[in-house]
């Protein structure tokens, strides 16, 4: 039993000797290198993973942004779509008023045609009947010519084609 | 006949001693011893080194030693042939002065395998021993280093002193386990000297770091000044009171469960009966695997508790102390 609970001061130097050493050469090249090691997967480990935020901050931005163009060509587009129907609802109209014009124009032209004719057609017409009146005057003078009687009638037919024109 | 004799002829009969001196034998196997006994063998081959009157004497073996005369041992211990006294200091190389020896080499071997993968590829992921060691470095320097001493600057400086202190307790303990060795920590020499060395530090680096004013006003324990005549004397046995409990832990520890094993074992002697043997082997195998535990856990122990009453020791002065040093 007293070698058991006994304190032996050898033992303790002895101890303390080689925990010395043991420290000594655990901390020089055992722990060091594991220390170092250690310290740079931890630092290496943290780079990735500030680098990895940066990153996936960048694409968020990225995604924004196209987003954002994605946006405005979509609006651009629905711009230019309402403005080109504009366009065409314009011209269209354009178009059907000026149609309505031309055909104003040339059936008034028409008009003025038909009356011109319709005037010259008389006209000639009046010549025609002056003609042949003036023939079946001279034929009917030349049987027999009553003075007064048919110089009325010639007046009255003449009259009447008056009236008619 | 020469008591190393009387020993030598103990090992090869055992048959042959009393029954009441069993247990008494058994525990003197415990301790220290001046012979080589490790994997079941004795030999007589460690040297022995005696400081006495004023010169050291050298002898090869304690059987060289015997035959110059001058020294004798007798039950283990060497004594002067003369008066029978004890020499001045005992310094010889011991049993367990060897096993904490085959302790560093194993833990430094461990090291060195790591290291080199290390330096083969530092990024690598760990494996094997290297990941079990870096797992207790990163457990010891996260959960006992850094929240005791806070300041990241002594963390760096007494990170080895902890990984050494755990790992050497614990490779000892474990080597202590073994068929046929030894548990240097089941010494009082051993664990004095650990607790020592954490009495150095604790207080080396209390006053370090908040000066030999704040260390002594930490003996006030914060209370007023007029308590001093008690505190005083209080917090000074407190500085011894805690490497002691440090030294009586660990080696209890580790002494309590071989004792028990050696009870249990002691019984069939006794009784002299093999049919005690199979409660004896099955209490044994509950205390060994509960011996297996108890390394881990003592050696954690000494490590947590020499962080803890740094900690305490520096007070609340690691932060302050840390911000005078970034501004300085």
């Amino acid at each position: 039993m007293d070698g058991l609970l006994q304190i032996s001061p050898g033992l303790i130097i002895w101890t303390l000797v080689n925990f010395g050493l043991y420290l000594l050469i655990l901390a020089k090249f055992g722990y060091k290198p594991l220390r170092t090691a250690l310290e740079r997967r931890e630092q290496t480990i943290a780079d990735a993973l500030r680098s990895a935020e940066l990153a996936r901050a960048e694409a968020q931005r990225l995604l924004a942004n196209a987003d954002e163009q994605r946006k405005r060509a979509h609006a651009e587009m629905v711009e230019l779509l309402r403005d080109a129907r504009h366009q065409a609802e314009r011209i269209v109209a354009k178009a059907a008023e000026e149609g309505e014009r031309v055909k104003q124009d040339k059936l008034r032209e028409a008009e003025r045609e038909i009356e011109r004719m319709i005037a010259d057609a008389r006209a000639s017409l009046q010549r025609e009947v002056a003609e042949l009146a003036l023939q079946a005057t001279q034929k009917l003078l030349a049987q027999h010519l009553d003075g007064e009687q048919h110089r009325r009638l010639i007046e009255q037919s003449l009259a009447q084609l008056e009236r008619a024109n | 006949m020469s008591s190393s004799d009387t020993l030598t002829t103990q090992h090869a009969h055992a048959e042959d001693i009393p029954p009441s001196q069993v247990i008494p034998h058994l525990l003197q196997e415990l301790g220290d011893h001046h012979e080589l006994n490790i994997a079941f063998t004795t030999s007589d081959v460690l040297p022995v080194v005696l400081y006495d009157g004023g010169k050291w004497h050298f002898y090869r073996n304690t059987h060289t030693m015997e035959q110059a005369g001058a020294y004798r041992l007798v039950k283990g211990h060497i004594v002067r042939a003369a008066d029978g006294g004890s020499p001045t200091l005992d310094l010889s190389v011991t049993n367990l002065v060897v096993f904490q020896w085959i302790g560093m080499l194993v833990v430094l071997t461990l090291f060195f395998v790591a290291g080199r993968r290390y330096r083969r590829d530092p990024l690598a992921p760990p494996r094997g021993i290297q990941n079990a060691l870096e797992a207790i470095v990163v457990y010891i320097r996260d959960e006992v280093v850094r929240p005791n001493l806070r300041s990241e600057r002594l963390v760096r400086r007494f990170m080895p002193y902890f990984v050494g202190l755990f790992t050497f307790i614990l490779v000892l303990n474990l080597i202590g386990l073994l068929p046929g060795m030894h548990t240097a920590t089941g010494a009082i020499g051993t664990t004095a000297a650990l607790a020592i060395t954490a009495f150095l530090v604790i207080n080396g680096l209390a006053i370090g770091e908040i000066g030999i004013k704040g260390w002594l006003h930490h003996l006030l324990g914060g209370a007023p000044v007029y308590l001093a005549p008690i505190m005083v004397p209080i917090e000074i046995l407190g500085l011894f009171t805690k490497p002691f409990a440090l030294t009586v832990r660990l080696f209890a520890n580790m002494s309590a469960g071989h004792i028990i094993l050696l009870s249990l074992i002691g019984l069939i002697f006794y009784f002299r009966s093999i049919f005690v043997a199979p409660m004896s082997v099955g209490f044994s195998i509950f205390i060994y695997l509960l011996e297996t535990l108890v390394c881990f856990l003592q050696a954690y122990i000494f490590t947590i508790l020499t962080a803890v009453f740094v900690g305490l020791a520096l007070g609340d002065h690691a932060h302050e102390h840390d911000e005078h040093h970034a501004t300085a």
